[in-house]
C-alpha cells in the first residue's frame, strides 16, 4: 500500500476536524441538516483537491475556506439571506450591564440577521480565534476591509444581544 | 486621545497577534489609548463590557452539538470513495511496460532532430532569459512605482481645501486616466471648473481630480464632494463595487479621520474611482439617488 496515498490522510483531517467544520457550517447556515450536508460535501470537495493542502498546519484554515466556498455556492443559487443595515460601530459609552445571558439560539437568530460577508468574519473571529490575517486571506479580502466588516457586525451583535438580554420577556 | 480613537484603538488591536493593524495605529497609540483607560471612567467600563460580552459570545458561538453519527457518516463515505478509483486492475496497467510510450521516450532522447528543430530548440534558453530579464524589468518598474491604498487618496483628498479648488494645477498625466464614470447621470453633474482634471497635489501627473456641487433641489438634497481618479495598477487595495451604485463606504475607520465626510470607492475599466462626499453617509444615498434619475 502507497503510504502517500491521500485516503488516510484525508480520513485523519476528517476525524480531527469534522466538529469544527461542522460547527462553522452551521453558524454559517443556522441548520443542523444543512450544517451535516455542507460539511461532507465540504470533505468531499477536500478529498479532491488534497494535493493542494501543502502544509499539514494550515488544514484547520483550508477546510473552513472549502467550507465557506461551498456555503457560498449554495446561497448564491438559492440567494435566501436577508441583511439588515448595519450603522456606525463605535458605542463610546455604554451602561454598565448584567453578566451576559443569551443561548446558543439566540446567537444564531442574530447572526442569521447579518449578510454573509458580516457573518463569516464574526463567526471565525469568536469561533476559532483567527486572526486578522487568516480571516483575511480565508476570505480572500484585504485586512483592512476584515477589521472593518469585522467591527461593524460586532457592534451589530452586542447590540442585539444586549436587546434580547433587556427585552421583557427575558 | 479621545474616547472614539481610543476605543477603536482598542477594538482592533484587542486580540492581534500578527501586527495586522500596524497601517491602523502604532504601538504608541496602542499605549495612548490605554492611558485614556485609566483616567475615563466610562470607556473603561465600556471595555469591560464589551470584553465581558466577547467572551460569553465566543463561548456560546462554539455550543453546537454535533450530530451522533454524522462524522462515522462521512468516514465511511470518504472510505467508499477510496476504494473506487484505485482497484488492482488500473495499478497493473499502471505498472506494466508500455512498449509504446517507451517508443516515444527514446525518440524524445534522440540527438537525431531535423536541423529545424535543433536550431528552434537552441532558442529556448535564450528566449527564456529574455522572458525572465524582461519581467525583472518590469518587476523593477512596477516595485519602485508608487501604488496608494483608497484610504490613503481619501485622506489626501479630505486635505483640499474644496472651495481652492481651482488653485491646483492642472492634472498632467495621460488623459485617458482621467476619464469620468460612464455611468449615466455623471456627465450632467454641477462640476466645480467645468469638469477640468486637477492634479491632486500629492501625485498630479497619476491622480486627477474633479469637484462637483449639485445644489439642493425639491426633489433630491444637495451633495458636494470630489472625486479622484487613478490607474488601476496604482491602487494597493482594489475596491469590490463596479460603480457608486453598488459602492458603501470605504472603511469606517476613515469615517473618524474624514470628520464630517464619506469616503466610498469603486472600480471602473483601467481606473479606480475614490469619491469623498461632504456631509456623511445621507449624502452618498443623496448622491446615488441624484445619478439614478432622468435628469440632475
Amino acid at each position: 500500500m502507497d503510504e502517500s496515498r491521500s485516503a488516510p490522510n484525508l480520513a485523519e483531517l476528517a476525524r480531527e476536524h469534522y466538529a469544527l467544520v461542522y460547527r462553522y457550517a452551521y453558524r454559517l447556515s443556522g441548520s443542523a441538516e444543512e450544517a451535516e450536508d455542507l460539511t461532507q460535501q465540504a470533505f468531499l470537495t477536500a478529498h479532491r483537491r488534497l494535493h493542494q493542502l501543502r502544509d499539514a498546519n494550515s488544514a484547520k484554515s483550508w477546510l473552513c475556506a472549502i467550507l465557506r466556498n461551498t456555503f457560498l455556492t449554495r446561497v448564491t443559487s438559492q440567494r435566501s439571506l436577508q441583511m439588515v443595515p448595519l450603522h456606525g460601530f463605535w458605542d463610546p459609552v455604554q451602561e454598565q450591564s448584567a453578566p451576559p445571558s443569551f443561548d446558543s439560539n439566540e446567537l444564531q437568530q442574530v447572526l442569521n440577521e447579518l449578510s454573509e460577508e458580516f457573518r463569516t468574519p464574526l463567526i471565525l473571529y469568536y469561533f476559532e480565534e483567527f486572526s486578522y490575517r487568516e480571516i483575511a486571506e480565508q476570505m480572500a479580502v484585504p485586512i483592512g476591509t476584515v477589521m472593518s466588516r469585522l467591527a461593524r457586525a460586532k457592534t451589530h451583535l452586542r447590540r442585539r444581544l444586549e436587546a434580547l438580554q433587556s427585552a421583557p420577556t427575558r | 486621545m479621545d474616547c472614539r480613537r481610543a476605543l477603536e484603538i482598542l477594538e482592533f488591536s484587542d486580540r492581534e497577534s500578527d501586527g495586522a493593524s500596524a497601517d491602523f495605529c502604532s504601538a504608541d497609540d496602542r499605549a495612548a489609548a490605554e492611558s485614556h483607560l485609566e483616567s475615563c471612567a466610562a470607556c473603561a467600563q465600556a471595555v469591560r463590557n464589551w470584553r465581558q460580552l466577547d467572551r460569553a459570545i465566543a463561548q456560546v458561538m462554539r455550543a453546537v452539538p454535533v450530530p451522533r453519527g454524522a462524522q462515522q457518516r462521512l468516514l465511511a463515505r470518504l472510505a467508499e470513495i477510496e476504494t473506487k478509483p484505485v482497484d488492482s486492475a488500473s495499478e497493473a496497467v499502471a505498472s506494466a511496460p508500455n512498449p509504446v510510450s517507451d517508443e516515444l521516450a527514446r525518440l524524445a532522447q534522440s540527438s537525431k532532430l531535423p536541423s529545424r528543430r535543433r536550431f528552434l530548440r537552441s532558442l529556448v534558453p535564450v528566449a527564456a532569459c529574455v522572458a525572465v530579464a524582461g519581467i525583472g524589468f518590469f518587476s523593477v518598474v512596477w516595485m519602485f512605482s508608487p501604488r496608494w491604498s483608497v484610504e490613503q487618496v481619501s485622506q489626501e483628498l479630505a486635505k483640499l481645501d474644496f472651495d481652492s479648488l481651482q488653485t491646483l494645477g492642472n492634472f498632467t498625466g495621460n488623459g485617458a486616466a482621467a476619464s469620468l464614470p460612464k455611468e449615466p447621470g455623471w456627465e450632467r453633474l454641477n462640476w466645480e471648473g467645468g469638469a477640468l482634471a486637477k492634479g491632486l497635489p500629492a501625485a498630479p501627473d497619476v491622480i486627477a481630480v474633479y469637484g462637483f456641487d449639485i445644489p439642493k433641489t425639491h426633489h433630491h438634497g444637495a451633495a458636494r464632494g470630489l472625486i479622484a481618479v487613478i490607474p488601476r495598477n496604482r491602487i494597493r487595495n482594489l475596491p469590490a463595487a463596479g460603480s457608486l451604485a453598488t459602492a458603501s463606504p470605504t472603511s469606517e475607520y476613515m469615517e473618524a479621520r474624514l470628520g464630517e465626510s464619506v469616503s466610498v470607492a469603486w472600480q471602473e475599466g483601467n481606473v479606480v474611482y475614490v469619491c469623498l462626499l461632504q456631509g456623511g453617509a445621507d449624502s452618498l444615498s443623496t448622491l446615488q439617488g441624484i445619478l439614478d434619475q432622468p435628469s440632475a
